[in-house]
């Protein structure tokens, strides 16, 4: 079970300020979306209207063509998950993963299990007595087993260690192989994620900055790499987005496509060209649009 | 047609109210068994269960009625329920955890007057006159209903109030349960409401199902307001 989601024209104010400005954008269903964006890009914002939590104030938020807020079939099939204030919360985990279970049409109480197993998250114990990345990981717990058919994730890793971040990476792809869904993944944390997106969005100060297939954001620029002296005569007078260096050998990656002759004349200079880094471009596209 | 989320709503916040209810009860009456056999005051006569618990009984439902909007709200509307479900859900098992709150202390009451015939007590329980104003049992539970209620809706205006206004528009929620408050009073204890007694008709001395009427009338104008007020509400995150 699958769903896209649609925003039309989507401004978001805050008394005078604009979270959102006149978001257009579609989320195709059955994809894995990464939604990236600088701390206070809107990001937060973007998803809230998804998972109907407030109304934009302007334009329409639609799941699968119908209008989403105070939509109860559409309701039911967004899950949002974000990183939750459980300072108060003197519930068990395993309550709040059993009210998810009491919710949610599609959520699989076995799955839930295995993945308790996995996240080894004390169940018994009450939330706020948790630790952060234990939080986080309840919360990932009830995303995925909830199966909604979108679900989202707002830095939802908070906290986690590397391998439980690993795990939770995993699980998106397994999961998704298993039983297709739209998931929307929002991060900052780019270069460890990218692997997992089907599309990008970009986001920055309330718009879209860029919002493509991932396999094509590598036509935004090459990453040129050879011997040092070799890399800095063929990129001079291009746009770099960022260079690293080990011993003799130089990375540098370039904004903007190459033409086939100069990839022509990279080759015949023994130089390697690979695909432009997420994350690379990700920070420039944001550093020039501010 | 609404479908049928409310109910599974319902469910899960009577659930949880009927707990914190359990608790409660077993508390108060322990506190009533030590009323009776050591803190009698060494008088004739002391209340029975029923008037003794009336009080606290509406004071915990205004507690329930002000956790609701941030326990449950929230919950459900990350859950994917929509606000209309959280709502009819929340208000069914406030209906029923209303009478729930009235059953106990009539039931309770209702043994202590059979008790009171066999064994013997340090003191007498007074388990009949509290239904004298009311004119019977049946009577007396409905205004008791009527009553916690009542306190409930209070106390969930104020919550929401709080919740959606932040915390200077919340003291005016607190002023508007104290309306409620009054109101409640003066329908239901006309010589103690001092706030409405230049009203000048008295409702409950003139004619009780006139009192529940109004009493009822009270009610399902909270109703509405809850409903008006969670309608379209912004889900804290």
């Amino acid at each position: 079970m699958a769903a896209s989601v649609q925003l039309n024209h989507v401004t978001l104010k805050f008394k005078k300020f604009e979270a959102l400005k006149d978001v257009t954008l579609t989320l195709e269903a059955g994809k894995i979306h990464g939604l990236i964006g600088r701390n206070g890009a809107g990001k937060t914002s973007l998803l809230s209207l998804i998972a109907a939590f407030r109304e934009p104030t302007a334009g329409e938020v639609f799941v699968d063509g119908s209008p989403v807020f105070e939509n109860p079939e559409k309701m039911e099939q967004v899950a949002f998950v974000y990183d939750k204030d459980y300072k108060e919360e003197t519930e068990k985990a395993k309550k709040l993963i059993a009210l998810a279970s009491h919710y949610r049409p599609h959520f699989d109480m076995g799955y839930a299990e295995q993945l308790i197993e996995r996240f080894k998250l004390p169940v018994n114990k009450p939330v706020n007595k948790l630790s952060k990345g234990m939080q986080s990981a309840l919360n990932v717990v009830i995303g995925l087993a909830s199966r909604a058919p979108i679900t989202i994730f707002d830095e939802a890793y908070l906290g986690m260690d590397a391998p439980s971040r690993e795990i939770f990476y995993k699980e998106i792809l397994q999961d998704q192989e298993d039983h297709p869904r739209t998931f929307i993944l929002s991060t900052h944390l780019v270069s460890e994620m990218d692997y997992l997106f089907d599309n990008v969005v970009i986001i920055d100060q309330g718009t879209v900055l860029l919002h493509e297939p991932y396999e094509t954001i590598e036509a935004h620029g090459v990453s040129v790499t050879g011997a040092a002296q070799e890399v800095d005569i063929f990129t001079a007078g291009m746009k770099q987005l960022n260079e690293q260096q080990l011993g003799g050998t130089k990375s540098v990656m370039i904004y903007g496509n190459l033409g086939d002759a100069k990839r022509q004349e990279a080759r015949a200079q023994g130089l390697e060209i690979g695909p432009v880094s997420l994350q690379d471009l990700f920070i420039h596209l944001t550093e020039e649009a501010n | 047609m609404t479908s049928p989320r409310y109910r599974r709503v319902a469910a899960a916040v009577f659930s949880d109210m009927f707990k914190w209810s359990l608790w409660f009860f077993s508390i108060l009456f322990v506190i009533h068994l030590v009323r009776v056999f050591w803190l009698n005051g060494d008088t004739n006569q002391i209340e029975g269960f029923f008037v003794f618990s009336q009080y606290s009984v509406n004071i915990f439902m205004l507690v329930v009625g002000i956790m609701s909007a941030y326990v449950f709200m929230s919950r459900h509307i990350q859950q994917g329920v929509s606000r209309k479900d959280s709502y009819l859900g929340t208000a069914l098992a406030a209906l029923a955890l209303s009478a729930f709150a009235t059953l106990v202390p009539l039931a309770v009451n209702g043994l202590q007057h059979l008790l009171a015939e066999t064994i013997s007590l340090p003191v007498e329980l007074d388990t009949v006159s509290a239904f004298e104003t009311t004119g019977g049992w049946f009577a007396a539970a409905i205004a008791l209903f009527l009553n916690t209620l009542t306190f409930f809706l209070a106390g969930w205006v104020i919550s929401i109030g709080y919740y959606r206004f932040g915390w200077i528009a919340g003291f005016g929620f607190i002023a508007l349960s104290f309306v409620i408050f009054g109101l409640n009073d003066y329908l239901w204890k006309p010589n103690t409401a001092d706030a409405m007694e230049w009203l000048p008709y008295n409702p409950l001395e003139a004619n009780f199902w006139l009192t529940a009427l109004g009493s009822s009338v009270l009610i399902l104008l909270l109703f509405s307001l809850m409903r008006l007020l969670t309608k379209r509400v912004t889900i804290k995150m």
